[in-house]
């Protein structure tokens, strides 16, 4: 059966407690099936920490003015890549895009792909095929990435997704640093069939004093061809090929 | 590297092709006489531009020693391994094309010598002078400008070509997410879903319905010249490529894709080139692509050094 959308193979939920408890178990699919297209409800370029302000470290903070006062004078190559150059955004700040997110979920894998510059993320979820290197996977754990690495896991209806292995050349949004050492983990779940949630936990002891979070919310939107879109047409204009 | 000062030009020739021959044998394993059985026969074939011939493992070769230094410098990539032993099959039904694939062509797919039958590329004027242009480039260390160079998407013929790609199907679409240059070849099966008629983009506008088993897309609406193989086999923004899609199990699974290009601004006629590409489950995680930090320095030439392409309209 061609895998239609928003159907999956089976996972179950089971009910029942004590000596009734797995008793009556049903799929699951269409609880836990965040396959479609998104858009966020609220698209900022800055993320809002939950509850109180981000807890910078002294060395954070530092890095978070140099930010403010380069962004003031307009050096935007100078710490922002996305605004001078169309590189990735990075993870959490491509959640942040006011534009379209397609996810493709699988039992094994799930796909985000971005309208924005169609970037993509993948998380890999228990399961997975054991994974062969080529000569770009087996040097990609050597070397962090904008999004880095994302691995997922299922509790109950919730995604839970711990990423690490990151660049140091990103920013979490337009402007907050990080370092190396950057932890992302995600708690991804459906509010209702049509509203995706997104909570967010930032970790990175060098620019923070402790753990800090920050909720992004979509909208579900209609099946469609998403528009190609290419970041350097419109920051260089159309590239020197030929168009006959 | 062996002075070849003061040797005359046919001698260099000579000596530059049994340099050639001798390492395709190193670093491919391919018998002397495998090679020498393709080394020095007559081009049969239509007029090339200065000097082009064909060479070894009937590609094109020049007198500018860089389409052979090519073949040199990757004649010794790797073929992916055996599948793991946890690998899974893909999935039973004959349309489901849903998993990770790859591109097992290598020099094959560097260049278009042959139509799916044999029979000569049927390149007309135009088209032979813009393929033998983009040879020749090549040939003399001066390669052109292509989407790839400048962190573009090269569209779907060229940018699955060995690398590994993942297809997400459902029934009103389909989404092939390839590893090169992020492209994201969009199908669409439910005509409701398609971009509108005149939609121009790097991958074009695609349309596709089921006949039997087969797939068949149809896609027009590229908005520059495309490469459908390494060196440059083109299609003009206005060509159309029809694409017959299975998937096929012949001691291991694969997809079959047998294009039809249609052109009349490079072809004589319709014709067709076919392709396979591996089912690969244990090629599921893309790399990240990131090309523009690179094709964005603004303080970098964005082009590489590579060369424009002229837009002459032959």
């Amino acid at each position: 059966m061609t895998a239609l959308r928003g159907s999956l193979p089976a996972m179950r939920r089971c009910f029942g407690t004590g000596i009734l408890a797995g008793l009556l178990c049903m799929p699951v699919a269409w609880a836990v099936n965040l396959d479609g297209i998104w858009r966020n409800n609220t698209p900022q370029p800055f993320l809002v920490p939950d509850g109180s302000a981000i807890p910078f470290t002294t060395a954070g903070q530092k890095a978070y003015e140099d930010n403010k006062a380069t962004l003031a004078r307009g050096d935007y190559d100078d710490y922002d890549h996305v605004k001078s150059r169309c590189a990735s955004p990075g993870l959490p700040r491509i959640m942040l895009t006011a534009e379209r997110i397609e996810i493709f979920q699988r039992p094994q894998l799930l796909l985000m792909a971005f309208e924005w510059n169609r970037v993509r993320r993948t998380i890999t979820l228990p399961g997975l095929p054991t994974q062969s290197t080529d000569f770009a996977g087996a040097n990609a754990k050597l070397v962090g990435t904008a999004m880095g690495t994302s691995e997922g896991h299922w509790e109950g209806d919730t995604l839970v997704v711990s990423s690490t292995n990151f660049s140091a050349n990103t920013l979490l949004d337009e402007l907050v640093p990080h370092g190396y050492d950057l932890k992302i983990t995600e708690r991804i779940r459906l509010k209702n069939s049509k509203t995706l949630e997104d909570r967010i936990s930032v970790e990175d002891p060098v620019f923070f004093t402790r753990p800090w979070g920050s909720t992004l919310t979509y909208q579900r939107q209609p099946d469609a061809i998403i528009r190609e879109d290419t970041c350097l047409d419109k920051l260089r204009g159309p590239p020197p090929l030929p168009t006959r | 590297m062996i002075s070849t000062a003061g040797y005359s030009r046919p001698l260099l020739s000579l000596l530059r092709r049994a340099a050639t021959i001798a390492a395709l044998v190193v670093s491919s394993g391919v018998t002397f006489a495998q090679v020498q059985s393709t080394v020095e026969a007559p081009d049969t074939g239509p007029p090339r531009l200065d000097g082009l011939t064909t060479g070894p493992y009937g590609l094109s070769t020049g007198p500018g020693g860089g389409l052979d230094q090519q073949i040199r410098l990757n004649g010794n990539v790797r073929s992916p391994g055996p599948l793991p032993a946890d690998a899974p099959p893909p999935s039973a039904d004959p349309r489901s094309f849903d998993g990770s694939w790859f591109g097992e062509q290598y020099l094959d797919a560097f260049e278009i010598k042959n139509d799916a039958y044999g029979n000569y590329v049927p390149f007309n004027e135009a088209g032979r002078k813009v393929m033998d242009q983009r040879l020749l480039a090549n040939d003399s260390h001066r390669p052109y400008i292509t989407p790839s160079v400048v962190c573009r998407s090269s569209g779907a013929p060229r940018d699955i070509i060995r690398v590994r790609f993942v297809i997400f199907q459902s029934k009103d679409k389909i989404d092939l997410i390839s590893n090169a240059n992020r492209t994201w070849w969009q199908i669409a099966l439910n005509p409701a879903l398609a971009l509108p008629a005149g939609t121009k983009s790097y991958t074009g506008r695609s349309v596709g319905h089921w006949d039997g088993d087969t797939l068949v897309v149809e896609t027009t609406g590229f908005r520059n010249r495309l490469y459908l193989s390494f060196r440059g086999t083109p299609l003009s923004p206005n060509g159309k490529l029809t694409e017959r899609i299975r998937k096929v199990h012949e001691n291991r699974w694969f997809l079959e894709v047998v294009t039809t290009v249609e052109d009349t601004t490079f072809y004589s006629r319709p014709w067709s080139y076919v392709r396979t590409y591996a089912w690969r489950p244990d090629y599921a995680i893309l790399n990240e692509y990131n090309c523009d930090e690179q094709a964005g320095n603004p303080s970098s030439d964005p082009t590489a050094g590579f060369q424009p392409e002229p837009n002459d309209n032959y």
